[in-house]
C-alpha cells in the first residue's frame, strides 16, 4: 500500500482540489473547504441518519462535484486555456493519446529492430519528444478553439428538435467520437514519422513501395476525417452532407489499398531480400481486411441513417 | 415539468442569495452554519455556490472575517462590514420596492 493510500477520502478530495486552486489562496480555501465539509460530515447521523462510513463520505464529495468544478467556482475571474466544461476531457485526451501514441512506437521500433523497416531517419528520443508535442499541441490547439466557436456560435442556443434523431439511433457517442479524434490524430503524427516522397509516382504505387503507397493514402483520409470526428464530439448525430463526405474518406482509403493490392512488389522485395514473405502476405490479408471493413461500415452507416429518416418519417 | 420548475425557483432564489447572505452574517457564521441557517429558511443553496460567493464578497470588502479554534475544530467565520451593512440598505429597499410591483402585478392581473 502507498503513503497515498493511507490518506482519507476527504483528504485525496481536498488534495485534488488544491491543485486546481491559485497559489495564493490555495492553502486558505482548501482549509476552510475541509473545514465545511468536516463539519457536515459530523452532522451526517443526525440530517440523514446515514453511517459516516467511506461509502457515504465519498457520496457527499460526489455531490460537491469534480474538484476542477470546485476549484473553478472559487477563482470566479479570467479565464484558462482550456474551460472547466471541457477540461475533464481534454485531460482524457491527452492521457489516451500519449498513452496509444507510446504505445505504437515501441511497437514501431520493435517491427524496426526485427525487420530493419524504414520508418524515418530520426534518433529515438526525438521520435518520441515530435509526437509527444505534436500531439499535446493539436489536442490542446483543437479543444481551445472548439470551446470558443461553441461558445461563438450560441451552439445549445441554436439547437433544435428537428436536427436531433431519437436518442437511442444517434450514430456515435461523445466518448466514442473523442477516442476517434485522439486515434486519428495519433495515428497521423505515427504516420508523418515515415520518410516518404509526397508525390503523384508515390500515390500511384510507381515507386514500387507499398507501404510508402498505402501511408500515403491513409494520411490522405486521416487529414479528411479529424475534422469529422472533431465535429461528431459536438453532434453526434450526422447530417446527410456529413455521411456523404464519411463515404468520400472511406473511399480514399479503399482506393489507397486497391491499388497497393495491385502493386508489383518484386523490385522492393529485391532491394530489402531480408523481409520474409510473410510479411507481405500478412500485409496483403489487412489490406483485405481493410477494405471489407470499409465496405461494411459504409453499409452499416447508410443503413442506421436509413432507419433514422424512417424513424423520423413514420413519426409525422 | 417538475425539473423545469425546480430550474426556475433555483434561478430565482439565486437572484436574492446575496440579499440573503448579508442579512444572515449580520450574526457572525461560518460557511456550514450559514448553509444550515438559509436552509433552515427555505433558501437551500449549494455548497459549491454559496462557499465561493461567501469569499467574494469578502474581497468586495462587504464582509469580515476570521479564523477561530474552537474545541479543536478550526472555522473560518464571516460577519457582515459596515460596506456590507450599507450595500445590504440599498439591496433590501430594491427587494422591497420588487416586492411591493410582484405583489401588485399578481393581484391585478388575477
Amino acid at each position: 500500500m502507498s503513503l497515498f493510500d493511507k490518506q482519507t477520502p476527504l483528504e485525496k478530495y481536498i488534495a485534488e482540489v488544491k491543485g486546481y486552486l491559485p497559489s495564493e489562496s490555495r492553502n486558505d480555501i482548501a482549509e476552510e473547504l475541509q473545514t465545511n465539509i468536516e463539519a457536515k460530515i459530523s452532522d451526517m447521523p443526525k440530517t440523514s441518519g446515514a453511517a459516516k462510513g467511506d461509502a457515504a463520505i465519498i457520496q457527499l464529495l460526489s455531490d460537491y462535484g469534480h474538484p476542477l468544478r470546485v476549484a473553478a467556482q472559487y477563482q470566479g475571474k479570467g479565464r484558462s486555456l482550456i474551460g472547466p466544461d471541457f477540461y475533464p476531457f481534454y485531460r482524457t485526451a491527452i492521457v489516451a493519446s500519449l498513452s496509444i501514441s507510446t504505445v505504437i512506437l515501441i511497437a514501431l521500433i520493435a517491427i524496426d529492430f526485427f525487420f530493419t523497416l524504414d520508418i524515418g531517419d530520426v534518433s529515438i528520443v526525438w521520435m518520441f519528444v515530435n509526437t509527444y508535442i505534436y500531439i499535446i499541441g493539436i489536442i490542446t490547439g483543437g479543444f481551445f478553439l472548439a470551446e470558443r466557436i461553441i461558445e461563438r456560435n450560441h451552439f445549445l442556443d441554436s439547437w433544435s428538435p428537428s436536427k436531433t434523431a431519437p436518442p437511442d439511433k444517434a450514430l456515435a457517442t461523445a466518448w466514442g467520437a473523442i477516442f476517434s479524434v485522439v486515434a486519428a490524430i495519433t495515428m497521423l503524427v505515427i504516420l508523418n514519422m515515415v520518410n516518404l516522397e509526397h508525390s503523384t509516382a508515390v500515390l500511384m504505387g510507381q515507386t514500387r513501395n507499398p507501404f510508402h503507397t498505402l501511408v500515403f493514402w491513409m494520411k490522405i483520409q486521416l487529414v479528411f476525417l479529424i475534422p469529422q470526428y472533431v465535429y461528431l464530439v459536438i453532434d453526434q448525430n450526422w447530417s446527410r452532407a456529413q455521411l456523404y463526405l464519411r463515404t468520400v474518406t472511406e473511399a480514399i482509403l479503399l482506393t489507397g489499398c486497391l491499388i497497393t493490392l495491385r502493386m508489383d512488389t518484386s523490385a522492393f522485395r529485391s532491394i530489402y531480400p531480408e523481409l520474409p514473405d510473410s510479411l507481405f502476405s500478412i500485409f496483403n490479408l489487412a489490406l483485405w481486411l481493410i477494405i471489407i471493413g470499409i465496405l461494411i461500415s459504409v453499409a452499416v452507416y447508410w443503413r442506421r441513417k436509413a432507419e433514422v429518416a424512417f424513424t423520423r418519417s413514420s413519426q409525422q | 415539468m417538475s425539473e423545469k420548475l425546480e430550474a426556475m425557483r433555483l434561478e430565482l432564489r439565486r437572484g436574492i442569495l446575496i440579499l440573503a447572505v448579508l442579512s444572515e452574517l449580520r450574526n457572525e457564521q461560518y460557511g456550514y452554519s450559514l448553509r444550515k441557517a438559509l436552509a433552515e429558511v427555505n433558501i437551500d443553496i449549494e455548497e459549491g455556490t454559496l462557499y465561493p460567493l461567501v469569499r467574494r464578497l469578502k474581497t468586495y470588502g462587504l464582509l469580515n472575517s476570521r479564523w477561530s479554534n474552537e474545541e479543536g475544530r478550526k472555522r473560518h467565520y464571516y460577519k457582515i462590514s459596515e460596506r456590507g451593512k450599507e450595500i445590504l440598505t440599498v439591496l433590501k429597499s430594491d427587494w422591497e420596492k420588487l416586492n411591493t410591483s410582484i405583489t401588485t402585478i399578481a393581484e391585478t392581473r388575477t
